[in-house]
């Protein structure tokens, strides 16, 4: 029998059922290698590969990553400015920010260094820079006019995204630029045409607030959960907002070409669910309040002639609002939007930037998500409760500087409330529950990270959400096909993917908790703020009254309509024949 | 260090990992491509950082196109060899590659963290994690005759 693993998880979860499971793991290791001519364990007597058998085999010394590593050149430079700092003053330092940092030696070095600078003796006052120095210009004069030419588009650290030197670029990201810079008629009142046109050619100098450190992480995870080394056509991307500020610090995906779906409305499934959730707590309901979880259940649409909605995806009795949050019941999430009125969570939605718009028949079905939102909206709304109920458009554009390095424009918040903030806490602790103990679960975070979210799965399964917050950030993270594929009508569910990714609680929950792990490694939890205890606002008879509700189907049977498939037969009354039929939403 | 040299010191954790992954036979195959793949591009491997993480990613990906969905894990114990819950092989297969391939790694094979995270070319926290799921995911697959969904 080998040995026990010298570092098992050690996070202190053993059960006792962990015990039976770690010893049945070991006996299946045993039998692993029975059918192997050499040990595959650390202590064997590997293989020979050369004639005589080799003393136990040394492993190699497991080195840090590199990425781990402060890059070389970073810490020399920090080192040689803290001896210059030392040994000629701050004032010299600031000076040399202009030189190269190879220029100033060790303090008891570089004299030549030190007569350049003025050494200890010079008033270090004199050395400030001039504010009003161009970027070429270290010594105050005049900023010199370069041609204009291709507009960059940079990274919040400088590095170019993308060159645009076609007015007719298809450039997703420049896309998403341009789009912004309408949106906030950042360089005056100019159309869209024009504005392309000034990028082409007008040799501006765009700074964005994409951190390639987060895109890194955020595709780091994507490796690591969905290889797709099979090809297939269905992708994740993911996008990342910072909480505090309301930038877009990453729109992440392997298909460079993806940048757009970003911006492109998708079904959002039941990821919608949280405005109905938020119009719930706004009109004074508690998350102890009751509604009626069972299903399948009917709802008229429309007028008389109109087909009923019906809904699957629905057990249970009577359950509270939390509960069937985490469960992210659609009877219940349907009963409840009608209680509050469809159309003020169409408004509700609205004021949380959610540009959704519906047919008169198709409000009863707002909270199944048939919808249509992008990726960057679904972020912004959900960061609005991660922020206490303050709203703030998702924006990537920081500044816009013109060939001669003047700043044409730069972002200005402007935050407003949408809801107050006992609403939005009420929401995060739903939310918060739903990580922890419903259909979240994949999204939890090591290391005390509070997180709150909601998947989205639509019943076509075309596309597959999740979205949600900690304390820093926000992310929403979408599963799905970048193209509407004719040979593939039916989406994610045709293809061969794991089952476990065609839910929101799958690969989206999964992947935003991977990555959001990486993203908060160095830093401290931040928690949530608790709301204030709210008693359940209602009698439980009344909140199981949904006007106008049908009964299990609205559809009477009819032998033509039970023979086109998907549909399933319902037995309302037990008496062994089907007395309705709806249609199986699972395909 | 000669590639000969390299091979005494890594081979088996190398295999160790490729059989984690896809079971004795076809880890073998995939190990004695990336084997292969190592002879003939030493010079540039000897170079990198993590050699052993590369050719396991070699290995990944001569093996993938012939990996069958199920039943390449070994279902009973072996002559002579302990039982185990005959459950557990289906269930492995049922995880992810790395949830598997960390699980079977550390727990049936008696890696470290340290070891496994090298060859999977990740950090030690997110080999943790997978463990610590794929583990989640066995336990809630072998109970499952006791509980209706």
């Amino acid at each position: 029998m080998s040995t026990d693993p010298t570092t098992t998880p050690s996070d202190g979860s053993r059960e006792p059922a962990d015990d039976a499971l770690l010893t049945d793991l070991r006996s299946f290791g045993l039998t692993l290698e029975a059918d192997l001519d050499t040990s595959i364990r650390p202590t064997a007597t590997p293989a020979a590969v050369e004639a005589e058998p080799r003393p136990v085999a040394v492993l190699s010394e497991d080195r840090p990553s590199d990425r781990r590593r402060p890059a070389r050149t970073v810490v020399w430079a920090v080192a040689a400015a803290l001896l210059v700092a030392a040994g000629f003053g701050l004032g010299a330092v600031w000076r040399d920010r202009s030189g190269s940092i190879d220029s100033v030696g060790p303090a008891d070095g570089n004299t030549e260094g030190g007569a350049e600078e003025g050494g200890l003796d010079e008033d270090p006052a004199e050395d400030t820079p001039d504010e009003s120095a161009g970027p070429d210009g270290d010594d105050g004069a005049t900023p010199q006019s370069v041609p204009a030419g291709p507009t960059e588009i940079v990274d919040a650290d400088g590095e170019v995204i993308v060159t645009v030197d076609d007015a007719d670029s298809n450039d997703p990201t420049v896309d998403l630029v341009v789009d912004e810079l309408l949106r906030e008629e950042a360089l005056g009142d100019m159309g869209r045409d024009e504005l392309a046109d000034l990028l082409a050619a007008g040799g501006l100098q765009i700074e964005t607030t994409l951190d390639p450190e987060v895109d890194r992480q955020a595709i780091a995870s994507i490796e690591e959960l969905y290889p797709n080394d099979q090809g297939l056509p269905s992708e994740p991307g993911l996008v990342v907002l910072d909480n505090e500020t309301g930038a877009i610090t990453a729109l992440s995906s392997r298909d460079p070409s993806w940048n757009g779906l970003f911006n492109e409305p998708r079904m959002t499934g039941t990821a919608i669910k949280t405005v109905v959730l938020a119009q719930a707590y706004l009109d004074g309901f508690s998350p102890n309040d009751v509604v009626r979880a069972d299903g399948p259940c009917s709802f008229p649409v429309g007028d008389d002639d109109a087909e009923p909605l019906t809904v699957g995806g629905s057990y249970g009795g009577a359950q509270s609002i939390e509960a069937v949050t985490r469960s992210s019941n659609n009877c219940a999430f349907v009963r409840l939007g009608l209680i509050v009125g469809p159309e003020r969570v169409l408004e509700l939605a609205k004021a949380l930037g959610l540009t959704m718009s519906l047919e008169e028949d198709q409000l009863v079905s707002l909270p199944l998500g048939v919808a249509e939102l992008s990726a960057i909206e679904m972020a912004g709304a959900y960061a609005t409760f991660a922020n206490d109920g303050i709203f703030e458009e998702p924006w990537l554009v920081e500044t816009v500087l013109d060939a001669d390095g003047v700043v044409l424009y730069e972002h200005r918040s402007e935050p407003r409330r949408v809801i107050d903030a006992q609403t939005a806490r009420l929401v995060t602790e739903t939310l918060e529950s739903n990580v922890e103990r419903g259909t979240g679960g994949d999204a939890q975070l090591e290391g005390g990270h509070p997180a709150a979210g909601k998947t989205g799965t639509t019943s076509t399964f075309t596309d597959a959400w999740f979205v949600g917050y900690t304390g820093q950030f926000t992310a929403a993270v979408w599963l799905g096909q970048p193209s509407d594929p004719v040979d593939n009508p039916n989406g994610l569910a045709s293809i061969e993917i794991p089952d476990w990714s065609r839910f929101g609680g799958g690969l989206p929950a999964a992947l935003w908790g991977s990555a959001m792990v990486r993203l908060h490694e160095d830093l401290e939890p931040v928690p949530f703020i608790e709301p204030d205890r709210v008693p359940a606002a209602l009698d439980e008879a009344e909140l199981l009254e949904v006007p106008g509700e049908l009964g299990p189907c609205g559809n009477a049977l009819s032998e033509e309509l039970a023979e086109s498939p998907p549909t399933m037969l319902v037995d309302n009354d037990g008496d062994g024949e089907a007395d309705c039929f709806m249609l199986d939403p699972t395909g | 260090m000669s590639y000969e040299g390299f091979l005494a010191e890594n081979r088996a954790r190398l295999l160790a990992g490729l059989v984690a992954a896809y079971g004795p036979e076809l880890g073998q195959e995939a190990a004695a491509e990336a084997e292969a793949y190592g002879w003939q591009h030493w010079d540039r491997l000897q170079n990198m950082d993590n050699p052993t993480g590369y050719l396991y990613r070699v290995g990944q990906s001569s093996i993938r196109p012939q990996m069958r969905p199920t039943g390449y894990l070994p279902a009973k114990p072996d002559d002579g060899l302990p039982d185990f819950e005959p459950g557990l092989a289906p269930a492995l297969e049922t995880l992810s590659e790395l949830q598997r391939t960390s699980v079977v790694l550390v727990h049936a094979l008696g890696w470290s963290l340290t070891d496994a995270a090298a060859l999977l070319d990740v950090d030690m926290s997110t080999v943790r994690t997978h463990i610590q799921r794929g583990l989640e995911k066995l336990r809630s697959a072998l109970k499952v005759e006791a509980h209706v969904n």
